[in-house]
Protein backbone atom coordinates (compact mmCIF):
# COMPACT_ATOMS: atom_id res chain seq x y z
CA UNK A 1 0.00 0.00 0.00
CA UNK A 2 1.06 3.73 -0.44
CA UNK A 3 1.12 6.26 1.44
CA UNK A 4 -2.62 7.14 1.23
CA UNK A 5 -3.01 4.70 3.88
CA UNK A 6 -1.58 7.24 6.14
CA UNK A 7 -4.55 9.10 6.39
CA UNK A 8 -6.78 6.47 7.03
CA UNK A 9 -5.13 5.68 9.98
CA UNK A 10 -5.26 9.54 11.06
CA UNK A 11 -8.65 8.76 11.07
CA UNK A 12 -8.78 5.80 12.28
CA UNK A 13 -6.52 6.58 15.32
CA UNK A 14 -8.83 9.73 15.68
CA UNK A 15 -12.13 7.81 15.80
CA UNK A 16 -11.12 4.53 17.53
CA UNK A 17 -8.28 6.06 20.13
CA UNK A 18 -6.87 2.25 19.61
CA UNK A 19 -4.07 3.55 16.90
CA UNK A 20 -3.80 0.53 15.34
CA UNK A 21 -1.28 -1.12 17.80
CA UNK A 22 -0.86 -5.02 17.87
CA UNK A 23 -0.37 -6.82 21.54
CA UNK A 24 -1.37 -5.31 24.85
CA UNK A 25 -3.51 -2.39 24.31
CA UNK A 26 -2.41 1.02 25.43
CA UNK A 27 -5.24 2.50 26.98
CA UNK A 28 -5.45 5.34 29.20
CA UNK A 29 -6.34 3.00 32.01
CA UNK A 30 -3.24 1.01 31.81
CA UNK A 31 -0.87 4.51 31.23
CA UNK A 32 -2.87 5.68 34.71
CA UNK A 33 -2.12 2.97 36.69
CA UNK A 34 1.20 1.80 35.80
CA UNK A 35 4.07 2.36 38.45
CA UNK A 36 7.56 3.70 36.92
CA UNK A 37 10.49 0.81 37.55
CA UNK A 38 12.77 2.59 38.42
CA UNK A 39 15.94 0.38 38.68
CA UNK A 40 16.13 -0.09 34.90
CA UNK A 41 17.32 3.68 33.88
CA UNK A 42 17.26 3.40 29.89
CA UNK A 43 19.17 6.27 27.79
CA UNK A 44 17.33 6.68 24.48
CA UNK A 45 18.76 8.78 22.09
CA UNK A 46 17.35 10.80 19.69
CA UNK A 47 18.11 10.57 15.61
CA UNK A 48 16.49 12.83 12.68
CA UNK A 49 16.53 12.49 9.16
CA UNK A 50 15.42 13.83 6.20
CA UNK A 51 14.30 12.25 2.73
CA UNK A 52 16.79 14.07 0.06
CA UNK A 53 13.68 15.36 -1.79
CA UNK A 54 13.11 17.38 1.44
CA UNK A 55 14.11 20.61 2.11
CA UNK A 56 13.44 21.02 5.32
CA UNK A 57 15.63 21.54 8.41
CA UNK A 58 14.71 18.86 10.98
CA UNK A 59 16.72 17.99 14.56
CA UNK A 60 15.95 16.70 17.87
CA UNK A 61 15.62 19.64 20.50
CA UNK A 62 17.99 17.24 22.81
CA UNK A 63 20.44 14.24 22.28
CA UNK A 64 19.50 11.91 24.68
CA UNK A 65 16.76 11.76 27.63
CA UNK A 66 17.03 9.31 30.62
CA UNK A 67 13.71 7.36 31.23
CA UNK A 68 12.22 4.49 33.31
CA UNK A 69 9.39 2.48 31.90
CA UNK A 70 6.28 2.92 33.24
CA UNK A 71 6.61 6.82 33.42
CA UNK A 72 5.58 9.06 30.59
CA UNK A 73 8.48 11.35 28.87
CA UNK A 74 8.46 14.33 26.74
CA UNK A 75 10.56 14.92 24.02
CA UNK A 76 11.08 17.43 21.19
CA UNK A 77 12.39 17.94 17.44
CA UNK A 78 12.42 21.25 15.68
CA UNK A 79 11.63 21.28 11.95
CA UNK A 80 12.18 24.15 9.63
CA UNK A 81 11.40 25.16 6.36
CA UNK A 82 13.95 27.77 5.07
CA UNK A 83 12.86 27.79 1.48
CA UNK A 84 9.98 30.64 0.37
CA UNK A 85 7.63 27.84 -0.40
CA UNK A 86 5.06 26.09 1.58
CA UNK A 87 6.34 22.27 1.97
CA UNK A 88 4.29 19.33 3.24
CA UNK A 89 6.50 16.57 4.88
CA UNK A 90 5.10 13.02 6.49
CA UNK A 91 7.35 11.45 8.77
CA UNK A 92 7.41 7.52 10.19
CA UNK A 93 9.95 6.46 12.93
CA UNK A 94 11.82 3.55 14.08
CA UNK A 95 13.21 2.70 17.07
CA UNK A 96 16.69 0.25 17.45
CA UNK A 97 16.93 -2.17 18.91
CA UNK A 98 13.90 -3.21 16.83
CA UNK A 99 12.68 -5.72 19.54
CA UNK A 100 12.73 -2.66 21.92
CA UNK A 101 10.33 -1.49 19.41
CA UNK A 102 7.29 -3.23 21.14
CA UNK A 103 7.58 -1.55 24.18
CA UNK A 104 8.23 1.13 23.08
CA UNK A 105 4.93 3.49 22.93
CA UNK A 106 3.92 6.46 21.46
CA UNK A 107 1.05 8.58 22.75
CA UNK A 108 1.01 11.41 20.57
CA UNK A 109 3.55 12.31 18.31
CA UNK A 110 4.05 14.21 15.13
CA UNK A 111 4.12 11.22 12.64
CA UNK A 112 2.09 9.14 10.16
CA UNK A 113 0.44 12.91 9.78
CA UNK A 114 0.99 15.51 6.97
CA UNK A 115 2.73 18.26 8.26
CA UNK A 116 2.60 22.04 6.07
CA UNK A 117 5.06 24.25 6.82
CA UNK A 118 5.06 27.63 5.48
CA UNK A 119 7.64 29.26 4.25
CA UNK A 120 10.81 30.24 6.75
CA UNK A 121 8.20 28.43 9.54
CA UNK A 122 9.90 26.71 12.28
CA UNK A 123 8.33 24.62 14.59
CA UNK A 124 8.76 22.30 17.68
CA UNK A 125 7.50 18.88 16.91
CA UNK A 126 6.93 17.11 20.87
CA UNK A 127 6.43 13.16 20.93
CA UNK A 128 4.69 12.19 24.50
CA UNK A 129 5.83 8.67 24.98
CA UNK A 130 6.78 5.70 27.63
CA UNK A 131 8.48 2.48 28.08
CA UNK A 132 5.99 -0.27 29.16
CA UNK A 133 6.92 -1.29 32.10
CA UNK A 134 6.40 -4.96 30.42
CA UNK A 135 9.79 -4.48 28.72
CA UNK A 136 11.75 -5.56 32.36
CA UNK A 137 10.28 -8.76 32.41
CA UNK A 138 11.23 -9.66 28.62
CA UNK A 139 14.89 -11.65 29.40
CA UNK A 140 15.84 -10.49 26.01
CA UNK A 141 15.61 -6.69 26.99
CA UNK A 142 17.61 -7.71 30.27
CA UNK A 143 20.79 -6.07 28.49
CA UNK A 144 19.22 -3.08 26.35
CA UNK A 145 19.83 -0.16 28.30
CA UNK A 146 20.04 2.30 25.40
CA UNK A 147 17.33 2.25 22.93
CA UNK A 148 17.58 4.85 19.50
CA UNK A 149 14.57 6.92 18.44
CA UNK A 150 14.66 7.71 14.71
CA UNK A 151 12.12 10.10 12.78
CA UNK A 152 12.91 10.66 8.82
CA UNK A 153 10.96 13.10 7.01
CA UNK A 154 9.79 12.73 3.31
CA UNK A 155 8.17 15.26 1.29
CA UNK A 156 4.16 14.58 0.93
CA UNK A 157 3.35 14.57 -2.83
CA UNK A 158 0.38 13.35 -4.69
CA UNK A 159 0.17 10.02 -6.04
CA UNK A 160 3.74 9.24 -4.60
CA UNK A 161 4.62 5.93 -2.82
CA UNK A 162 6.61 6.70 0.32
CA UNK A 163 8.43 3.51 1.63
CA UNK A 164 6.66 3.31 5.19
CA UNK A 165 7.33 0.02 6.42
CA UNK A 166 4.17 -1.22 7.98
CA UNK A 167 1.81 0.10 5.09
CA UNK A 168 3.02 -2.27 2.27
CA UNK B 1 16.42 2.69 7.57
CA UNK B 2 13.91 0.15 8.83
CA UNK B 3 13.92 -1.29 5.03
CA UNK B 4 17.71 -2.64 5.13
CA UNK B 5 16.70 -6.32 5.84
CA UNK B 6 19.05 -8.07 8.26
CA UNK B 7 19.40 -11.70 8.53
CA UNK B 8 16.47 -12.78 10.65
CA UNK B 9 14.05 -11.23 8.17
CA UNK B 10 13.02 -9.55 10.56
CA UNK B 11 11.87 -5.87 10.09
CA UNK B 12 10.87 -2.85 12.59
CA UNK B 13 6.95 -2.16 12.12
CA UNK B 14 6.35 1.26 13.27
CA UNK B 15 2.69 1.91 15.00
CA UNK B 16 1.18 4.97 14.66
CA UNK B 17 0.90 7.08 17.96
CA UNK B 18 -1.81 5.86 20.38
CA UNK B 19 -3.68 9.47 20.47
CA UNK B 20 -2.93 10.43 16.79
CA UNK B 21 -0.83 13.60 15.77
CA UNK B 22 -0.10 16.74 17.74
CA UNK B 23 -1.42 19.65 15.72
CA UNK B 24 1.76 21.73 14.58
CA UNK B 25 1.95 24.45 16.99
CA UNK B 26 2.35 27.19 14.25
CA UNK B 27 2.07 30.30 16.31
CA UNK B 28 4.26 29.06 19.42
CA UNK B 29 1.69 29.67 22.12
CA UNK B 30 3.45 27.11 23.87
CA UNK B 31 7.06 27.99 23.27
CA UNK B 32 7.55 29.48 26.59
CA UNK B 33 6.41 26.48 28.31
CA UNK B 34 8.49 24.25 25.69
CA UNK B 35 11.31 26.24 26.39
CA UNK B 36 10.98 25.88 30.59
CA UNK B 37 10.82 22.20 30.06
CA UNK B 38 14.04 22.03 28.15
CA UNK B 39 15.96 24.32 30.69
CA UNK B 40 15.12 21.81 33.07
CA UNK B 41 15.95 19.17 31.12
CA UNK B 42 19.85 20.54 30.65
CA UNK B 43 19.83 21.53 34.04
CA UNK B 44 18.80 18.21 35.85
CA UNK B 45 20.89 16.18 33.19
CA UNK B 46 18.57 15.13 30.71
CA UNK B 47 16.77 13.07 33.26
CA UNK B 48 13.24 12.82 32.41
CA UNK B 49 11.89 12.45 35.58
CA UNK B 50 12.82 15.47 36.96
CA UNK B 51 10.94 17.51 34.75
CA UNK B 52 7.46 16.14 34.84
CA UNK B 53 6.04 18.90 36.32
CA UNK B 54 7.30 21.01 33.14
CA UNK B 55 6.08 18.42 31.06
CA UNK B 56 2.79 18.22 32.71
CA UNK B 57 3.07 22.32 32.08
CA UNK B 58 3.70 22.34 28.63
CA UNK B 59 0.78 19.52 27.81
CA UNK B 60 -1.53 21.53 29.80
CA UNK B 61 -0.95 24.69 27.94
CA UNK B 62 -1.65 22.58 24.53
CA UNK B 63 -5.04 21.68 26.05
CA UNK B 64 -5.78 24.70 26.85
CA UNK B 65 -5.37 26.01 23.09
CA UNK B 66 -6.82 23.42 21.57
CA UNK B 67 -3.71 22.04 20.56
CA UNK B 68 -4.19 19.17 21.74
CA UNK B 69 -7.38 16.44 23.28
CA UNK B 70 -8.63 17.62 26.65
CA UNK B 71 -7.51 14.41 28.67
CA UNK B 72 -7.36 14.49 32.33
CA UNK B 73 -3.91 14.67 33.84
CA UNK B 74 -3.52 11.21 35.66
CA UNK B 75 -4.43 10.01 32.10
CA UNK B 76 -1.38 11.03 30.67
CA UNK B 77 0.93 9.24 33.88
CA UNK B 78 0.96 12.40 36.23
CA UNK B 79 -1.62 10.91 38.51
CA UNK B 80 1.25 11.32 41.16
CA UNK B 81 1.84 15.64 40.57
CA UNK B 82 -1.87 15.66 40.68
CA UNK B 83 -2.67 13.84 43.59
CA UNK B 84 -0.06 16.39 45.43
CA UNK B 85 -1.33 18.98 47.38
CA UNK B 86 -1.07 22.52 45.94
CA UNK B 87 0.15 23.63 49.81
CA UNK B 88 2.57 21.87 51.90
CA UNK B 89 4.79 20.84 49.07
CA UNK B 90 7.63 22.99 48.88
CA UNK B 91 7.70 25.08 45.96
CA UNK B 92 10.77 26.84 44.07
CA UNK B 93 10.53 30.64 44.20
CA UNK B 94 8.55 31.54 41.24
CA UNK B 95 9.92 34.87 39.98
CA UNK B 96 7.36 34.97 37.07
CA UNK B 97 5.32 36.44 40.64
CA UNK B 98 4.29 40.35 40.78
CA UNK B 99 6.90 40.92 42.72
CA UNK B 100 10.37 40.39 41.29
CA UNK B 101 12.63 38.90 44.51
CA UNK B 102 16.26 39.02 42.66
CA UNK B 103 16.17 42.44 41.34
CA UNK B 104 14.87 43.62 44.86
CA UNK B 105 17.39 41.77 46.54
CA UNK B 106 19.77 42.94 44.39
CA UNK B 107 18.42 46.71 44.47
CA UNK B 108 18.65 46.62 48.46
CA UNK B 109 22.02 44.43 48.58
CA UNK B 110 20.16 41.59 50.55
CA UNK B 111 20.84 38.34 50.30
CA UNK B 112 17.70 36.17 48.77
CA UNK B 113 17.38 33.49 51.38
CA UNK B 114 15.84 36.06 53.89
CA UNK B 115 12.99 36.86 51.89
CA UNK B 116 9.88 35.36 52.59
CA UNK B 117 9.25 32.23 50.73
CA UNK B 118 5.52 33.58 49.53
CA UNK B 119 3.62 33.20 46.01
CA UNK B 120 2.10 36.41 46.57
CA UNK B 121 3.50 39.71 48.59
CA UNK B 122 1.98 43.26 48.45
CA UNK B 123 4.60 45.55 47.49
CA UNK B 124 3.71 48.14 50.64
CA UNK B 125 3.90 45.38 53.10
CA UNK B 126 7.01 44.17 52.34
CA UNK B 127 8.75 47.60 52.21
CA UNK B 128 6.93 48.57 55.05
CA UNK B 129 8.98 45.78 57.60
CA UNK B 130 12.08 46.29 55.83
CA UNK B 131 11.60 49.51 57.41
CA UNK B 132 11.31 48.21 60.71
CA UNK B 133 14.60 46.06 59.85
CA UNK B 134 16.72 48.41 61.57
CA UNK B 135 20.31 46.94 59.95
CA UNK B 136 18.46 47.12 56.42
CA UNK B 137 19.43 50.46 56.20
Amino acid sequence: MSYAAVPLYRLYCQTTGLGGTTGTGHSSEQIERMEPVRERVIRVTFNADVHSSLQWNFRPQQSEIYVVPGETALAFYKAKNPTDKPIIGISTYNVIPFEAGQYFNKIQCFCFEEQRLNPQEEVDMPVFFYIDPEFVEDPKMAKVDLITLSYTFFEAKEGQKLPLPGYQ
Amino acid sequence: MSTAMNFSAKSFKPRPPDKGAFPLDHFGECSAFKERFMECLRDSGYESGACRQRAMAYLQCRMDRQLMANEPLEKLGFKDLVDEKPEGKPEELDFSAKVDFPKISRLLKIHKNILPRRKQLLPEVFFMSLHQCEWCR
